[in-house]
C-alpha cells in the first residue's frame, strides 16, 4: 500500500527538509521501519530502544490517533496520511 | 509526593516562569524535547505549558541556553507520570497539556492549525499577519517580550484561516478566548482596517472573547473603532513606563511610536473599553523596581492595568547580552501584592476578559467562569444579527 508520512518541521532535518514522505506499506510498524530505511535516524527521535514510539509522540492516520486504534499494528491502505505530531506544543 | 498550598503554587509559577526548567533525561528520553522546535506561529515564547496542582496553566522556558541554571528539573516519576523537582519544593506532580489533536487539525487550505496559532490554557494566541507586513521593529532582545514572527511563506493567514483554527482549538483544545497579536504592525490607524475583520468573523462564528496587542493608532480616537469591530481587550505595551529606557530596548520601535502615542492609546482605550479591559505590559528588569513600583499607581489611576511581564529568550537570543538586570523571584511576589492592591482600588481587578500575558507569565491563571461565557455571548448577541451557514 501507498501511504504518505507527513514529518513535522522539528525532524525535517532528517528528511532534506522534505514534509511529506511516500512509503509503501500495510502497518504503521512498517511504515516507520520504511521512513528509517530511506531517512536513517528518525526513527530513533519517534521510537525508544525497543521499537515502541516514544511517550510524547503522537502519529494519526487520518483523523484518528493510532492509540485509539491499534497501536503501531493499525494497519494502514492504499493513500492513508499518516501525520506524526509531538504531543507537547512549544509557544 | 507533598501537593503545595495555594499561594506556594503562585509563587511556584512566578519562580518556574522566571527560572525556566532543564529536562531530565528520561523524560528527553520519552520524545518531550520535539517540543522546543514545534511551536506555531502563534507562539509566544519559547516554552511549553505545564499544569501545576489546582490546574494552574503556566508556561516554562525549556531552551537549554535559558534553563542551564534553573534549580527544577522535569522528570518521571516511578509511576510514569511527570514531576517537578526542586531543593525547596521537594517534588511537585504537573502535566501537559496534550493539544496534538488541534494541532494536527487541518484548515479548508491545507494549513496545519499549529502553523496558525498555540493554545496556552484557555488562549488561543495567533498571529495572522506575517512579519513583512509589519517592521520589523527590533532584533529579538531577551528583555522585548514581544513574540517572535516566523516569516511566512504567504504574506498572512486569511480570516477563513484564522477562524478555522479557532474552531479546532474551541474543538479539540477547549480553548475559549482568542488573543491576536499585532504589536508589529505599524499602521497610522491601529491596525485597526487589518484586524477588523478578523475580529469580526472570529464573533460570528464563536462565542469568544477576543483580545488584541498592537501598536496604538495616531488618531487616538481609531480605538474606538477596534472596539466597534468586537474586540474585547486591548493592550498596547509600553515596555517600560520611563520612556528612556523602553527606547533603549526598543530603538526602531521608539522611533516610529513615541512613549507619548502608546500613552495617548492608552488612556483613550480605557475611556472606551470596560473597566480592566485595557492593558501594558511592563517588563521586569528595564528599569529599576522602584520605578515601576511608581507607575502602578499611575496607570491604575488613568483605568490602564499594568501587567508585570517578564522576560523570556527568543530563539536564537538566548546568549545576548541582556540588555537589563535579571530579577529575583521575591521583589517581584512584592510587586505583584502592590499591583493587586492598586486594581482593586481602582476596580480594575475584575474585568471579564484579561490581556493574554497575564495568563502566559503566570502572575495570574485565568480560566472563564460561567459570568465570563455570559458576557461573551452579549457582546455577541449585541453584534450579531444572523448567522447563515
Amino acid at each position: 500500500m501507498a501511504v504518505s508520512i507527513r514529518i513535522p518541521s522539528v525532524l525535517r532535518n532528517l528528511t532534506g527538509g522534505q514534509e511529506t514522505i511516500q512509503v509503501m506499506a500495510t502497518t504503521i510498524d512498517e511504515a516507520l521501519a520504511a521512513v528509517e530505511a530511506a531517512h536513517p535516524g528518525i526513527k530513533a527521535r519517534l521510537c525508544d530502544e525497543t521499537g515502541k514510539l516514544r511517550r510524547f509522540v503522537n502519529v494519526f492516520v487520518g483523523e484518528e490517533d493510532i492509540r485509539f486504534l491499534d497501536g503501531q499494528k493499525s494497519t494502514v491502505k492504499d493513500g492513508d496520511l499518516i501525520d506524526i505530531v509531538p504531543a507537547i506544543a512549544g509557544g | 509526593m507533598a501537593v503545595p498550598a495555594a499561594a506556594e503554587v503562585a509563587a511556584l509559577r512566578l519562580d518556574l516562569t522566571n527560572q525556566g526548567v532543564r529536562l531530565g533525561d528520561d523524560v528527553i528520553a520519552a520524545g518531550f524535547d520535539l517540543a522546543l522546535a514545534s511551536a506555531g506561529n502563534g507562539n509566544a515564547s519559547e516554552g511549553v505549558d505545564l499544569i501545576l496542582p489546582g490546574g494552574w496553566c503556566t508556561n516554562v522556558c525549556i531552551a537549554p541556553g535559558y534553563a542551564r541554571t534553573s534549580p527544577y528539573v522535569l522528570a518521571l516519576g516511578s509511576s510514569g507520570a511527570l514531576e517537578l523537582r526542586h531543593p525547596r519544593h521537594g517534588i511537585v506532580p504537573v502535566s501537559v497539556p496534550d493539544t496534538a489533536r488541534f494541532r494536527h487539525e487541518r484548515t479548508h487550505s491545507g494549513v496545519s492549525c499549529g502553523d496558525i496559532g498555540a493554545v496556552h490554557g484557555r488562549w488561543l494566541v495567533m498571529s495572522p499577519f506575517a512579519a513583512r507586513d509589519g517592521v520589523q521593529l527590533d532584533r529579538p532582545r531577551r528583555f522585548l517580550g514581544l513574540p517572535p514572527l516566523r516569516p511566512l511563506q504567504k504574506g498572512q493567514w486569511t480570516v477563513d484561516e484564522v477562524v478555522a483554527c479557532a474552531e479546532a482549538a474551541w474543538a479539540h483544545a477547549g480553548a475559549r478566548l482568542v488573543h491576536l497579536e499585532a504589536s508589529h504592525l505599524l499602521r497610522d490607524d491601529g491596525g485597526v482596517a487589518d484586524l477588523s475583520p478578523y475580529i469580526s468573523a472570529l464573533k460570528r462564528a464563536l462565542p469568544t472573547l477576543v483580545s488584541v496587542s498592537a501598536l496604538p493608532p495616531i488618531d487616538a480616537s481609531q480605538t474606538l473603532a477596534l472596539y466597534a469591530a468586537g474586540c474585547d481587550s486591548i493592550s498596547y505595551h509600553l515596555l517600560a513606563f520611563d520612556a528612556a529606557a523602553a527606547a533603549e530596548v526598543a530603538p526602531i520601535r521608539s522611533r516610529f511610536v513615541s512613549h507619548d502615542r502608546l500613552m495617548n492609546g492608552l488612556r483613550a482605550a480605557a475611556r472606551v473599553f470596560p473597566r480592566g479591559a485595557v492593558s501594558t505590559d511592563l517588563l521586569l528588569g528595564l528599569e529599576p523596581l522602584e520605578h515601576v513600583s511608581a507607575a502602578l499607581p499611575k496607570l491604575s489611576a488613568e483605568g490602564i492595568v499594568p501587567n508585570l511581564a517578564l522576560f523570556r529568550p527568543l530563539p536564537g537570543g538566548e546568549d545576548d547580552v541582556p540588555a537589563g538586570t535579571l530579577v529575583p523571584t521575591e521583589p517581584i511576589l512584592a510587586l505583584r501584592a502592590e499591583r493587586g492592591d492598586h486594581l482593586r482600588a481602582h476596580g480594575l481587578w475584575h474585568s471579564r476578559v484579561r490581556g493574554f500575558p497575564r495568563t502566559l507569565w503566570g502572575f495570574e491563571p485565568y480560566l472563564p467562569s460561567f459570568i465570563d461565557r455570559a458576557y461573551a455571548a452579549m457582546r455577541r448577541s449585541l453584534r450579531v444579527k444572523a448567522v447563515t451557514t
